[in-house]
This record gives structure tokens, sequence and C-alpha cells, in this order.
């Protein structure tokens, strides 16, 4: 959005709102980012004592937040006229490049790995996948903002229900320990598409072959069908649209 | 009408604006430096080693087992072994690091050094004011300046350091236990020698 001059505000509210997630990121694992927290069979440490109403308390408060931050973008004349009809990416061409994600969802494919695999406990929630039916740039910014609402219904339930109890299954080994041969696909539904891990052991101690699918980087490889046609000056929205990460990308 | 999403936008920027005068919820910024915002407790910086008592060189708990050497996952740890051994806060004879240097500009703080040593040497702190004029030299932290004391940890992080205290406390107790079951092991082996010592010595025809 701030390649559409948005460049400011609605960034800086944004900004806002994160240091709140990543506040709780820091409180309960100690650091911001590298939070290195989940465990095999479980996690490092237990909430601190207030976190789980700290955490409560922003995600109850979140939704006004996007209301917010749609007011000043959603129906801005600006951003309709410059995402509305731009970067069209067809059901086709995504679902042929293996594109995931918001992207994929933005053109009309039902396909979110939370529904179809129901890993996890995400059987247990409910929620709605919101599908887009243009697959224009407007459409991949509003799926986002849909599914952010989801996300907070996702969390009000899992606050809800969260379990006190161990943290951390005694009997798994964190490091040291000799998986089976043979090979493993794991795959979530993460913010940009699908992460995929495949691992195949040879019965040592380290992985005889280790590939991470990354998401943003499959996204990207649609990103010239979706710029031709258009004018210089909405590739920069496009490529913003697609919502990569470079870590992933840089490969 | 033509331009209502953008008044829209701009009356919410403005209730932004003013009401980050009367309200404290919408001033989110603080006048960093002479403002701080309270650090969490566990907050974890980049890695220090601890030492005990008054002399940095001496009390180093690290023994130089090089574990979180290789544990590290961007390698940022260069630790040479020293050529002889000293005695160490348990009173064994141990090694210790001739050089112990981390690169904090690779460093991530992941805090896995801290979780594979065995000694409680290396932990983390939460000193962030880290900026320096020499990319390179100056975030190369030596050995000297990774040591802190123990009161050190005990600040920063209380709770952790307290259970460090403990489970140190258990370990010494432990080895000093053994010592003493080996020292009676000793007397008792030696006591058991000197029985046999005095029966005379089986042939070795009869032993086989
Ligand atoms: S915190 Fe992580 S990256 Fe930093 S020195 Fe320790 S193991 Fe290495
Ligand atoms: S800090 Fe701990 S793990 Fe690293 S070399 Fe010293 S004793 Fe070993």
């Amino acid at each position: 959005m701030q390649d559409m001059g948005a460049l400011g505000t609605p960034l800086m509210y944004a900004f806002r709102e994160r240091e709140k997630i990543i506040d709780l990121f820091e409180a309960l694992t100690g650091a911001r980012m590298m939070c290195n927290y989940m465990r095999f069979g479980g996690c490092r440490v237990d909430f601190p004592e207030g976190w789980l109403a700290a955490a409560q308390k922003v995600v109850d408060e979140f939704p006004k937040f996007l209301d917010e931050y749609e007011s000043l973008l959603s129906s801005n004349e600006i951003i309709i006229a410059r995402s509305q009809g731009v970067g069209i990416l067809s059901q086709e061409l995504a679902v042929n490049a293996g594109v995931t994600g918001p992207v994929l969802r933005a053109a009309g494919v039902n396909y979110d790995i939370r529904k179809v695999d129901k890993y996890g406990i995400y059987d247990r929630f409910s929620f709605r996948v919101p599908l887009g039916d243009h697959g224009d740039t407007y459409d991949r910014y509003m799926i986002r903002m849909l599914e952010m609402r989801e996300s907070i219904k996702i969390l009000q339930q899992a606050l809800k229900d969260i379990p006190a109890g161990p943290i951390i299954d005694p009997k798994a080994k964190l490091r040291g320990f000799r998986p089976k041969a043979g090979e493993a696909y794991g795959r979530i539904e993460a913010p940009k598409g699908e992460l995929g891990f495949y691992l195949i052991s040879d019965g040592g101690p380290n992985p005889f072959r280790y590939r991470v699918r990354p998401p943003s980087f499959i996204n990207l490889t649609v990103l010239e069908d979706m710029c031709l046609g258009n004018t210089i000056a909405d590739a920069v929205i496009i490529l913003g649209s697609v919502d990569i990460v470079l870590g992933e990308v840089d490969r | 009408m033509l331009g209502e999403g953008i008044i829209k936008g701009m009356v919410e920027t403005a209730r932004n604006c003013l009401g980050s005068y009367v309200s404290k919820d919408r001033l989110t910024t603080l006048q960093y430096p002479e403002e701080r915002a309270p650090q969490f407790p566990n907050a974890r910086q980049f890695p220090f080693l601890v030492y005990d008592g008054d002399d940095w060189e001496k009390g180093l708990r690290c023994v130089s087992c090089q574990i979180c050497e290789k544990e590290c996952p961007p390698k940022c740890i260069y630790i040479v072994k020293s050529k002889d051994k000293r005695v160490d806060y348990k009173g064994q004879q141990q090694f210790y690091p001739a050089t112990f240097n981390i690169d904090i500009s690779v460093c991530m703080s992941c805090q896995i050094c801290v979780e594979v040593c065995p000694f409680e040497s290396i932990k983390m702190d939460n000193e962030f004011e880290l900026s320096n004029t020499d990319r390179f030299g100056g975030l190369l932290v030596h050995k000297n300046q990774l040591a802190k004391s123990n009161d050190h940890y005990r600040k920063v992080h209380p709770q952790d350091a307290a259970e460090s205290d403990a489970a140190l406390a258990a370990e010494v107790a432990k080895v000093q236990a053994k010592a003493k079951a080996d020292a009676e092991a000793k007397a008792k082996a030696a006591a058991a020698k000197a029985a046999p010592a005095a029966t005379p010595q089986p042939s070795p025809a009869a032993a086989k």
C-alpha cells in the first residue's frame, strides 16, 4: 500500500498495532523477532503472569484498529483507481504456477491448507476462508483485511480454550536423536502461502536432505504475467500486493 | 461522491492526531533516550559470560568445552581452549577459554548457546545500546568484554539466576559428596588392600 503514496499514515498505524503484538512476543519469549520458542513436543517457557489477559486485550482491540485502517484505505478513491483491475491473475495460471496463500485465494480458488489438511487443532475452530473474484490487486488487499478478521475469530476461540498444564512433553528429545530412515513432508498455511518442509533421513543425526518450500518465492514467479499489459508504475503496486519476504526469495 | 473515501481517511487521521494530545492511548511514541520503555523480565539480547568472585579472569565459569561453539546456528562464537588447567568453582581441574569471542553482528540472539551450556556459564544479557562506529572490530566482543559478574546476572534475570544458582549449588554439593565418598572409598580400598597384603599370595597356578 505504501507504494501507492499512502506511505505515512496507514503504515505508521499498522506499526503501532504491530508493536503491541511484538511486545506480547517479547514478554513471552524474550525476543521480538527471533522468538525461538517452539520445541519438539512443546514450547520453551510458560506464560508470565498476566500474559493471557494482555493477549486477550490486544485481540479484543484489534477489530477496532482494522475498522480504522479500512476507513483510511478501503474506500479511498486513489487506492481504488490504482488497484482495481490492475495486475489480474487468472485462476488457471495461479493454480498452474503453484501460487498459494492470499494471492491464490484472491484469484478465487478455495484452497486453504488449514481447511484442506485440518492440521493441528484447526478443525476445532470455526472460521471462514475469504475469496476474491477478480484476482486483481484490490482483491488481494481486501482478502488480507478479511483474513485478519477471521484470524481474530480464531484467536478468540483459541484464547478461550487454552488449557492449563505442562508445557512440554518430558520425553521429547531436543538434540541428538536419530529419526528412522525415510522421508517426510510437512506443510502449513503461513501468512504468505504454503510453507512446506521436506526432510529425508538416512537414519543419522543430521538430515540427508532438507528443503523448504518458500511461499513468497513461488508466488513471485507469476509477477511477470501479472505485470504484462500494465504500466511501469503499476508494477510496483503489483509487487507489493504479492507481499514477499525477501529472506525467502533470496535463495 | 468522488473524494468521499479520501475525506473519511482524513477524518480518521485528524482524530488520531488531535486525540494524541488528550489521550495517552493514542500517543504511542516515546522520547528516547530521555524516556525509556520498561524492559520485559525475560528480554534477551546478546550472550555474556558469567564469572564468580571478584576477578573476572579467574572466576569465569566457562570450561571451554566448545559445545556452544558447535551448536551456535550462525557460528558466531570462536573459542580457543587453554593449554593448561586451573581450578574451577567446583574445585576440579578444568580448562578455561584462552580466547572467547562472539561476533554480535552475526549473533541472532537465539539463546541456543545458553540452553546447551552444561556449566551455567553463558547467559543472555539485556543490554541493547551497543551501537558502534567500528563496524567490524567494534562488534566483535572479546572475553574481557563478555565477562560479567554473577551479580549482574542476578540483576538482569533474577528468576533465572536464582534457578541457575540453585543448580550450581546442587552441582557443587554433589561434587563434594562424591569427593567425600571417593575419599571414603579410597580409605576403604586402602584398608582392603592392606588386608590381602597380609594374607599370603595364592600361587599363580592355583589362581588359574
Ligand atoms: S545467542 Fe544464538 S547466535 Fe548468539 S551466540 Fe548464542 S547460539 Fe550463537
Ligand atoms: S560457555 Fe558453556 S558451552 Fe560454551 S564453551 Fe563455555 S562451558 Fe562450554
